[in-house]
């Protein structure tokens, strides 16, 4: 008894049963699409300033970029983000900089307060300035993953090897987990 | 016909095989590369920095039963006041609780006035107990931006200090607001306070001088009480003899002899600077603090002392939060080494 | 996994003072200077439908150029195709062979919740392999393509080997499973070999790998897709029942042998000998034998799974971490690393950190033991397949095996009967 390709027969039966099970399976284990897009995000509370994010990402250089939350920044003649500790004069020289790559920019603005901005063509997302913006000053310099940089890896390679367990995935509508003046940890 | 092949084909089983091999070793072994040292940020060779001029040793420890202490403040009578969250703790002077008052909301910082009236500096006004601990007098609420972080009492004013608007406030005991002082002032001569951290303090010296910080110089400033600048002095520098960081110190007070003791933040240490601005000796470094680089409490706290005060005999107490206790300290008697 | 997640979440409760709020108004300025606003892109993203709707024209136009049209040419344009799309325009992420990862853990792993696309980019393949075979593999993988379009002068490896390497495969599939149930991490993403010429950048150790199998894959066809990628095992098993799978005559065989070294993965099964190579005793004795192995056999792989806990109890990074903080203690190394150092400045208070990582190996038993006997019982599996005798007239297809690569259909003389009546 020959079976011609064509018909549908009891295999083909089991085949579109598979199929559907399946279906149904990828569906649940989606959640029903709920949270929609997730994205890898840090957060800047739990950061310990390793200097991985520079170093582990797939992508080279980094997506990790130092961002500056000016509402929060005191704008300091000496910067505990900019200068060295060992730093001789308040100024730009580059002698005085900490951050290897020259990324963080100053400017005059008005006495006795200096503006800081990071160039993100440069930035290599080391954490140095972070450090030294949290241990001396109020923390407004945080490192973040930028969205169009970022590949959004099933596994991100940040996140596997943050000793401080501080990257995570979010769902896209919370994402830019920014410092921000006057709320608890924001979102933008 | 099959010829024999030019390469055996067992060869290609062991080039498979090698292969195989060589990518799940190299699979095993990959690591991602470490930051070099040009990525650390290293502080921990300043920690030490006056280590050989420490004169003074932690004699003594309060426990605190008390959440989140933020302000201390010696008493007249040799003990102290510490005030945290919702409360104002009494003790005396071996450190044991002796009062326990009620606060509503949490105190940033606490004084006793020569009539044992206390005054409260909430986060935008002043708050009067009488010396039984109930509400004597609330006064006038300040701006939206006002946040004080100390109070002083002199014999005839209150001292207040606003970091928010950065400028010290004069007030007379039934609350009328006598003055603003510090506030930039081209003419008189006044630099103005840098303050980018809440940390504006207000002390008198042995000579009822008003005396304030101004962290974001570097220095301490002295007032008259009409407003203008007495002196000054800065100094900047992550040595002991100067003030680390971008806000230091961030607490300060006298000491009988004139002498100033003075906390900072960042690398946390305390320390007491003659008259003269020269280093008079080394009271407590990171490491005795809780705070040297790699210490759980320097990861999550860069300012642990909150507040320093030195009491009616002399000892320089500074109030640890994270550990919340106050801690004593006394002058070394020449034992030294 | 689950529990250190909530330490961290106390951690961040109890260092929120510092962070959580920042309530200290900021300098005014006298100049009208204003604060410049923080540079926050949206995400570059390129339409999921976009993705899906490639692959699954992609392998449309697959099957239909491998069982209908039968042009190699065709395929090797799509394996172009997906090389610059999924590889090098998308570098590799979302991939299918990773997705069953995500799949894995929504149901057995840490519960996160899986995106639609992930788990489209999973089913579709075993879809049109459930139909067609193994035309994912063909032509739509990008890791495949790659090795498809380096495979310029391929040679048969003997099959006593094939058989034997190919095992490996399953023993990946097998730990990735283990790797995500006990919440270790992605082991397919992570030994991406091929995924750093994409992205033009990686680890090191990795793109010497990708090298290594793209340069023996000149002579050596497609060794990822054989004998290393876990996906692959389940589009095998799939492939096995598949309705319209391509076969190397489009019409009848005619048993001229001129495909027996066509096929570079071995997947071309060669008719039997005439007379029957032994008697149906024998074979019902070697049946019965194995059926009577087999619990034996699962028995002994599951031990061995389990007494191999503590060597893969150091796949999960919590355990690596203990193993450097005791080392670090016991003074067995010098210095340390960053993660000790990080350990040693947060609140876990070391204890913690041990029991956490002996609960751990503990999980490992269970997931070595659950891995030994999944391997036992491919072995066995594998053995009974060779033992079983098949009567085979024409030179056919293993259907598991082949990657509808279409390099068979030259070799095959006869026309097709619509050619040939034409």
């Amino acid at each position: 008894m020959d079976k011609k390709d064509a018909d549908f027969d009891r295999r083909d039966f089991l085949r579109a049963a598979a199929v559907v099970a399946a279906g149904g399976g990828a569906w649940l284990a989606a959640g029903a699409g709920q949270a929609g897009r997730m994205v890898w995000q840090i957060d800047p509370a739990k950061c310990t300033q390793c200097g991985r994010c520079a170093t582990t990402c797939v992508l080279n250089p980094s997506a990790v970029k130092c961002v500056h939350s000016t509402e929060i920044c005191g704008f300091c003649d000496l910067c505990g983000g900019y200068l060295l500790p060992t730093a001789k004069a308040q100024d730009t020289g580059a002698e005085n900089e900490l951050c290897p790559v020259a990324a963080l920019k100053r400017r005059y603005v008005e006495e006795p307060f200096f503006e800081y901005t990071v160039d993100e063509d440069l930035c290599v997302g080391c954490a140095k300035c972070v450090k030294g913006c949290a241990q001396f000053g109020n923390g407004s310099l945080h490192l973040q993953i930028k969205r169009d940089l970022c590949l959004n890896c099933n596994e991100c390679a940040i996140a596997r090897n943050c000793p401080s367990k501080a990257v995570a995935q979010i769902p896209l509508r919370e994402a830019y987990r920014v410092k921000s003046f006057g709320a608890p940890e924001a979102g933008k | 016909m099959d010829q024999k092949p030019l390469i055996p084909r067992w060869a290609w089983t062991v080039l498979a095989a090698a292969v195989l091999a060589a990518v799940v070793a190299l699979f095993l072994t990959g690591k991602p590369k470490e930051p070099g040292p040009s990525f650390r940020f290293d502080t921990s060779n300043f920690e030490k920095t006056g280590a050989a001029q420490k004169r003074f040793r932690e004699t003594a420890r309060f426990a605190l039963d008390l959440a989140n202490p933020t302000g201390l403040a010696a008493t007249a009578d040799g003990g102290l006041l510490v005030c945290g969250e919702n409360t104002l703790l009494v003790l005396d002077a071996a450190g044991k609780e002796t009062a326990r008052h009620a606060v509503a909301g949490t105190p940033e910082c606490a004084a006793q006035g020569p009539d044992g009236r206390i005054y409260l500096g909430m986060r935008r006004r002043v708050v009067v107990l009488d010396a039984a601990g109930a509400v004597a007098a609330e006064w006038p609420e300040g701006n939206e931006r006002a946040y004080l972080t100390s109070i002083a009492a002199d014999t005839d004013c209150v001292y207040a200090a606003d970091a928010g608007n950065r400028v010290v406030l004069r007030y007379g005991f039934d609350g009328a607001l006598l003055g603003e002082i510090g506030r930039r002032d081209a003419a008189r001569e006044i630099p103005g306070f840098v303050v980018p951290s809440p940390h504006l303090e207000v002390a008198l010296d042995p000579m009822t001088g008003l005396w304030a910080n101004n962290p974001g110089r570097h220095g301490l400033e002295q007032y008259r009480p009409d407003g203008s600048l007495a002196s000054s002095w800065y100094r900047a520098g992550m040595t002991i003899e100067g003030f680390c960081g971008c806000c230091n110190p961030m607490a300060i007070a006298f000491r009988a002899d004139g002498s100033v003791v003075t906390a900072e933040k960042g690398l946390v240490r305390i320390k007491v600077l003659a008259p003269d601005q020269s280093l008079a000796g080394v009271v407590a470094l990171p490491e005795d603090l809780g705070a040297a680089s790699g210490e759980a409490a320097a990861a999550e706290d860069n300012a642990p002392v909150r507040d320093l005060a030195v009491d009616a005999r002399g000892r320089i107490l500074a109030l640890h939060g994270p550990w919340r206790a106050v801690l004593v300290y006394e002058e070394e008697q020449d034992a030294a080494g | 996994m689950r529990r250190a997640f909530l330490t961290c979440a106390v951690l961040v409760v109890l260092a929120g003072g510092a962070w959580a709020e920042f309530r200290f108004p900021m300098p005014e300025f006298e100049s009208g200077y204003t604060r410049p606003p923080m540079h926050l892109p949206p995400p570059a993203v390129t339409s999921p439908l976009v993705d899906v709707a490639l692959l699954g024209g992609l392998m449309a136009v697959t099957a239909w150029a491998v069982v209908k049209r039968r042009s190699r040419a065709w395929v090797l344009s799509v394996c172009a195709v997906s090389v610059l799309y999924f590889g090098f325009y998308r570098k590799g992420c979302v991939c299918s062979v990773g997705s069953l990862q995500n799949v894995l853990d929504a149901f057995i792993g840490s519960g996160l919740a899986v995106p639609v696309v992930v788990s489209v980019f999973f089913l579709l393949p075993l879809v049109f392999a459930l139909w067609f075979g193994r035309v994912f593999c063909a032509a739509v993988c990008p890791l495949g393509a790659l090795q498809e379009l380096c495979a310029v002068r391929p040679v048969q490896v003997p099959r006593a080997a094939e058989q034997v390497l190919g095992l490996l495969a399953y023993a990946y599939l097998g730990l990735t499973v283990v790797g995500v149930v006990t919440g270790s991490g992605f082991l397919i993403c992570r030994y991406d070999p091929f995924v750093g010429f994409f992205r033009l950048g990686g680890e090191l150790n990795l793109l010497l790998a990708g090298g290594l199998l793209l340069a023996s894959g000149l002579v050596i066809a497609r060794p990822y897709c054989r004998w290393l990628c876990p996906y692959g095992v389940l589009l095998r098993w799939v492939s096995m029942v598949s309705k319209w799978h391509a076969a190397v005559t489009p019409a009848s065989c005619i048993q001229c042998r001129l495909c027996e070294s066509a096929c570079p993965v071995n997947a071309i099964e060669f008719p039997t000998p005439a007379d029957r190579p032994e008697r149906r005793g024998a074979g019902v004795r070697r049946m019965l034998v194995l059926g009577a192995a087999l619990p034996v056999v699962l028995l002994f792989a599951a031990g061995a799974g389990w007494s191999a806990h503590g060597w893969l109890a150091r796949m999960h990074p919590v355990v690596r971490l203990a193993d450097r903080v005791a080392a670090e203690d016991a003074g067995r190394v010098t210095g340390t690393t960053i993660d000790s150092e990080t350990f040693r400045a947060g609140q876990q208070p070391v204890a913690e950190l041990y029991a956490e990582a002996a609960g751990l190996e503990e999980r490992f038993k269970g997931a070595g033991a659950g891995f030994g006997a999944f391997m036992g019982l491919v072995v066995w599996g594998r053995v009974l397949r060779l033992s079983r005798v098949r009567v085979r007239k024409d030179y056919e297809i293993d259907k598991g095996a082949c990657v509808s690569c279409a390099r068979c259909f030259a070799y095959c003389p006869v026309e097709r009967e619509s050619d040939a009546q034409a």
